[in-house]
């Protein structure tokens, strides 16, 4: 009998034993954990409710639909999208609530069931409760009413004042504008002072000239680009005094040019063929002239700019003067 | 004034070996009347070996010119009358069988000749076109299995007539390309004309005497070769000739899409060389900026290919060196 009773116990306490160690392994491989950042808060104050799940990357779990409370009485403000980690072998998937409430009390959250499958075995796992405390504000009738938090600024741009500042701007604009034309008249003079005359082309031709001459070019046996820079500065300088445009012209073509305005004054002709034919000797036939046609050259330059330039008249010149002097 | 020793005898060189291009335009001024341009392009491409292609509206001497240039000189002189039937076999010769040898003979064709008058080349087919100009470029031709050497100077001015366009094989352009010179000609002046009417009407029509050989064109050849060209020219020439590709690199912008291709390197080769038999005509040992200028339109005119737009506003290929000569700065 007694040995009878003793199997009997013994095959209780193994079917005990049995049903609590029958929890599904994988259930034991996946932790669950949910946390508020504050168990108590002010009304209409803002924390985050946290679920996070650790789980083998093999296991696939669900979460529960959340939309927009977790209960009655606690809002969800924002659900940030869901994180998910490595740690070890196992995924660690965390996900973010913002939430807040409204109405003061002593509020529990209830505990969600995931969903999840391994093996081919579908089973949940639960989330504990938590419990969120919404303080209120002690409120006296007696005084006014006013805002529990003050009013909260969004971030400054300029875009928002860019017409206030162009319009701003603009007008300042005229202000100085309109102030600087008062200035002038008080002060008698005219509101927009006459261009500045260009040079002259044979003050330039002279001036290039005698750079030349100072240069030696010749004496450094540089002849070639002795002449050619004698007759650049001739033709910059036709183009200038007569608007031919002499530096697209051959030689021949210049003279031809400049015929009716050289008739006048053969001498001057003839000295400038020779100028020029001796360049393009010098030019194109590795011609080298001896030292005195070389001073020729150069001075029959001379010759003809200073015999053929127009020369300011006086009145003009005292008028420039002046207005550079007023500038 | 003591000038390089190489040009100056190069000039005195040129002075005596040219003697005979005053005697040419002489002579030739007893038959034609007029036309010193004509009879200068003429003389460029027969000293610069370079072919040259003739055109103008009939009646305007263009074969008389070439007849009596030819008539000059103590040479070989054959005239090709180009038709839609003509076969090149006609033009180069061909292979003929001799009962008496037992054997194919070469019969040489109208080609072997110091001068070639290419009458109306754009009234044959391609086929022959392509025949003559390629014995241009190759101063040979081939018969049958025999390759043989053209004369010496072998010159050949073809005439086109830029009217009549019906039933004409116009020359593709790499073809014109390989004429050095494109002369165009124009009509003559109110008093040439007078002095053509009476030289027509006179009892005897003058004729050009023989005053040269075929061995003083060679020598002047290679004179012509030894005119000094100074860099300054040389860039000159590639200016304008790259002027003709790049527009706008020229200040030309404008140009750009009326200018569908510009001038090759072969059109450079033909400028520079132009060049060089136009001072010797003008009896000088060293090129000038002129002598580029007075070739540029012979020597571009044919190797500019216009856009349907440069067409279509009427611009023609004068009109474009001409812009070219007035931007481009002279050395």
């Amino acid at each position: 009998m007694l040995k009878g009773n003793c199997i009997n116990r013994f095959a209780i306490i193994s079917f005990i034993i049995l049903c609590v160690t029958d929890i599904p392994v994988s259930a034991q491989k996946i932790k669950l954990n949910t946390f508020l950042d504050t168990t108590s808060i002010l009304i209409g104050d803002q924390l985050h409710y946290t679920i996070e799940i650790e789980q083998p990357k093999k296991i696939s779990v669900s979460f529960p639909s959340i939309k927009d409370s977790l209960t009655s009485k606690i809002e969800i403000v924002k659900s940030e999208p869901t994180d998910t980690l490595v740690r070890g072998d196992n995924w660690l998937i965390r996900k973010k609530y913002l939430i807040t409430s409204f109405d003061s009390g002593s509020y529990t959250i209830p505990a969600f069931k995931f969903a999840f499958k391994f093996e081919n075995v579908n089973d949940t796992i639960s989330s504990s409760q938590l419990v969120l405390k919404v303080n209120t504000l002690p409120v006296d009738t007696a005084k006014e009413i006013i805002d529990i938090k003050p009013t909260m600024n969004t971030p400054f741009s300029f875009s928002e004042i860019k017409w206030e500042l162009l319009t701003g701007f603009v007008i300042l604009l005229i202000i100085g504008l309109a102030i600087w034309i008062f200035m002038r008249f008080r002060k008698n003079k005219p509101l927009f002072s006459p261009k500045k005359p260009q040079e002259p082309p044979h003050i330039t031709a002279l001036r290039e000239l005698d750079l030349l001459r100072s240069e030696k070019l010749w004496q450094g046996n540089q002849i070639k680009l002795y002449h050619t820079r004698i007759t650049d500065i001739l033709r910059q300088y036709i183009t200038g005094r007569y608007g031919i445009y002499a530096m697209e012209l051959t030689s021949d073509e210049i003279l031809h040019a400049l015929s009716s305005e050289l008739n006048t004054d053969m001498e001057l002709k003839m000295s400038f063929s020779k100028l020029l034919s001796l360049a393009d000797l010098v030019k194109f036939a590795k011609a080298e002239p001896l030292p005195d046609e070389n001073e020729i050259s150069l001075l029959s330059a001379y010759t003809f700019v200073n015999r053929t330039k127009i020369e300011l008249s006086n009145t003009n010149t005292d008028n420039n003067k002046e207005l550079n002097n007023q500038e | 004034m003591s000038e390089a020793v190489n040009i100056r005898e190069l000039n005195e060189r040129i002075q005596k070996e040219s003697s005979f291009v005053d005697l040419i335009q002489i002579e030739m001024g007893k038959v034609i009347v007029g036309q010193k341009q004509l009879i200068e392009s003429l003389l460029i491409g027969l000293l610069s070996d370079g072919h040259i292609l003739l055109e103008g509206v009939p009646g305007l001497a263009k074969t008389l010119a070439i007849k009596t240039l030819a008539d000059t000189i103590d040479a070989k002189f054959s005239r090709i009358q180009f038709t839609p039937d003509l076969l090149p076999a006609d033009l180069i010769g061909t292979m003929v069988y001799s009962q008496k040898e037992e054997n194919f003979l070469v019969k040489k064709g109208p080609i072997f000749a110091n001068f070639i008058l290419a009458d109306e080349i754009n009234r044959s087919p391609a086929k022959v076109q392509s025949a003559l100009l390629e014995a241009m470029q190759e101063k040979q031709v081939t018969i049958g299995t025999n390759t043989f050497e053209l004369g010496k100077p072998f010159l050949v001015l073809a005439t086109q007539n830029p009217i009549e366009q019906e039933g004409t094989y116009p020359l593709p352009e790499a073809q014109v390309d390989r004429f050095m010179l494109k002369v165009v000609i124009d009509y003559p002046k109110k008093e040439e004309e007078r002095g053509i009417i009476r030289q027509n009407l006179a009892k005897s029509f003058p004729t050009a005497s023989k005053i040269l050989r075929t061995e003083d064109i060679l020598k002047a050849r290679d004179v012509v070769k030894d005119v000094y060209m100074d860099e300054k020219i040389e860039k000159y020439i590639l200016d304008i000739i790259f002027a003709t590709r790049y527009p706008q690199d020229y200040n030309l912008s404008k140009f750009q899409n009326l200018i569908h291709y510009g001038g090759s390197p072969r059109a450079s080769i033909s400028l520079a060389m132009a060049s060089k038999a136009y001072a010797f005509i003008k009896r000088r040992g060293y090129v000038i900026p002129e002598d580029v200028r007075a070739v540029c339109y012979e020597v571009l005119r044919h190797r500019i290919g216009l856009t349907y737009e440069a067409e279509a506003e009427n611009i023609t290929t004068e009109n474009i060196i001409t812009e070219i000569l007035n931007t481009v700065e002279v050395p």
